[in-house]
């Protein structure tokens, strides 16, 4: 052992490591870009960044990991936490005994760990596992902001496409693609043109980090309205104000455009009834 | 207090997924894997001055994670479960086969623990020299050392099975 053993990735190839710290955020743009270029020509590195990113897929997909006893954690947190780490508990009953870091640490985020109604929609928030990141192979758009999501139907996850088809009870968990730190907010509108708010869960729009395909918090089970959806990202400067984006969607509909110092993203959803 | 957890949060958002990753494909077990997702970030908030000034995370991450796997490899009490998990992991765990993964763990359990490591980092990771000396915190030619020591190891202990 290790006397014959050779390496099986050519050394232009990139490694896990680059992938997993471009995936954080933490590359460079020139080296992010670079990385990029080559996986685009590189049939290796192209499978193996898709293969990462059905594994973080399918990690951000599971639920909290067990934990041990949450004692020492949980004197270290706040009253909240463990509060939520409680009812995450009383959730899990039955399965292993504690979840208490994920619930911890995804409360120290602020992310919801129980069923939340969306105000005025049919829509609920839902915590997976904590706010794991995850990294879509997607089509991206070159240097600016970005969601994209991927798509819980029963046990299957897949990534969800610009224009996707869906079904009332899918489970959508959104991912931003962001170069620079700024302020985002998720606004939907349905065909009849009722919007909503899918993030954040607050007033104003939240500060995100720069990174790839990031994971945000929670994730929105569909309800059974049928028809199109529209999804709005918007990427913002400045923390706008979610009463005031989602009174100009509704008024707008999709005439809706971006607010000065926004850039915004759309995906749309075609939902459909289908065998559950 | 908050401030360090909303940190941590940050950095199990980002990381998460390839602590346990890396986890499962050198331990070969969920269970196991998941204890090492958990003390490396239990151990993070306890000691948030682990990670205060690193700018590149998931370096300190790799070495954190790979002395947790270490650890419980050596562990007499999860050793024979452990070097004989054989069942297959998804290729984005391992590019390594399963079988072969086996025979890596058991040599990982013999090794002096730096050449462990970079063991580790080499053969499994498949890292640069680069790479493994950034993690390391030393230079890329001592690396190659502990590269060339390896393979000095290895032909010993094929040698020594030979003459058996």
């Amino acid at each position: 052992m290790f006397g014959q053993m050779k390496q099986q990735r050519p050394a232009q190839c990139v490694s896990d490591l680059r992938f997993d710290a471009w995936q954080a955020g933490e590359l460079e743009q020139a080296a992010s870009r670079e990385l990029q270029r080559h996986v685009a020509e590189c049939a290796r590195c192209h499978a193996r960044e898709s293969a990462l990113s059905e594994f973080r897929a399918c990690f951000a997909a599971q639920p909290a990991m067990p934990a041990k006893q949450p004692t020492q954690l949980e004197q270290q947190t706040s009253v909240p936490v463990d509060r939520i780490a409680r009812a995450e508990r009383s959730r899990l009953r039955g399965s292993r005994s504690a979840w208490l870091l994920g619930a911890s640490v995804a409360a120290a985020a602020g992310v919801l760990l129980v069923f939340v109604e969306l105000p005025g929609t049919g829509l609920r928030t839902e915590p997976l596992r904590s706010a794991g990141s995850v990294v879509t192979s997607g089509e991206r758009a070159k240097g600016g902001e970005q969601i994209g999501f991927f798509l819980k139907r029963g046990q299957q996850v897949q990534r969800g496409a610009r224009e996707q088809r869906v079904q009332p009870g899918d489970r959508l968990r959104f991912v931003y693609s962001a170069p620079r730190a700024r302020y985002l907010a998720i606004l939907s509108l349905d065909g009849a043109r009722r919007a909503s708010v899918f993030y954040p869960a607050g007033e104003r729009a939240a500060r995100i980090e720069p990174g790839v395909d990031v994971a945000l918090p929670a994730a929105v089970e569909l309800d059974g309205a049928l028809g199109e959806e529209r999804v709005y990202a918007l990427f913002c400067d400045a923390p706008a104000e979610l009463a005031g984006l989602r009174a100009e969607l509704v008024q707008r509909g999709r005439e809706f455009a971006a607010p000065i110092g926004c850039a915004m993203d759309e995906v749309v959803l075609s939902k459909e009834g289908g065998a559950r | 207090m908050a401030e360090a957890s909303a940190r941590i949060a940050e950095i199990y958002a980002r990381h998460a997924a390839s602590v346990y990753r890396r986890a499962l494909a050198l331990l070969g077990n969920e269970a196991e894997a998941n204890e090492v997702l958990q003390d490396v970030f239990v151990s993070l908030l306890e000691k948030p001055e682990q990670f205060a000034e690193r700018s590149q995370l998931s370096t300190f991450l790799y070495s954190v994670t790979t002395h947790a796997c270490l650890n419980r490899l050596r562990n007499q009490r999860n050793r024979a479960r452990l070097l004989h998990a054989v069942a297959p992991l998804p290729a984005a765990v391992a590019p390594l086969d399963a079988e072969l993964l086996v025979r890596v763990r058991a040599a990982l359990q013999r090794l002096p623990a730096p050449l462990a490591e970079v063991a580790v980092y080499y053969f499994v990771d498949e890292l640069s020299l680069q790479e493994i000396a950034e993690i390391l915190g030393c230079s890329r030619k001592r690396v190659s050392g502990l590269v060339d020591q390896l393979a000095a190891w290895g032909r010993e202990q094929e040698a020594a099975c030979s003459a058996k």
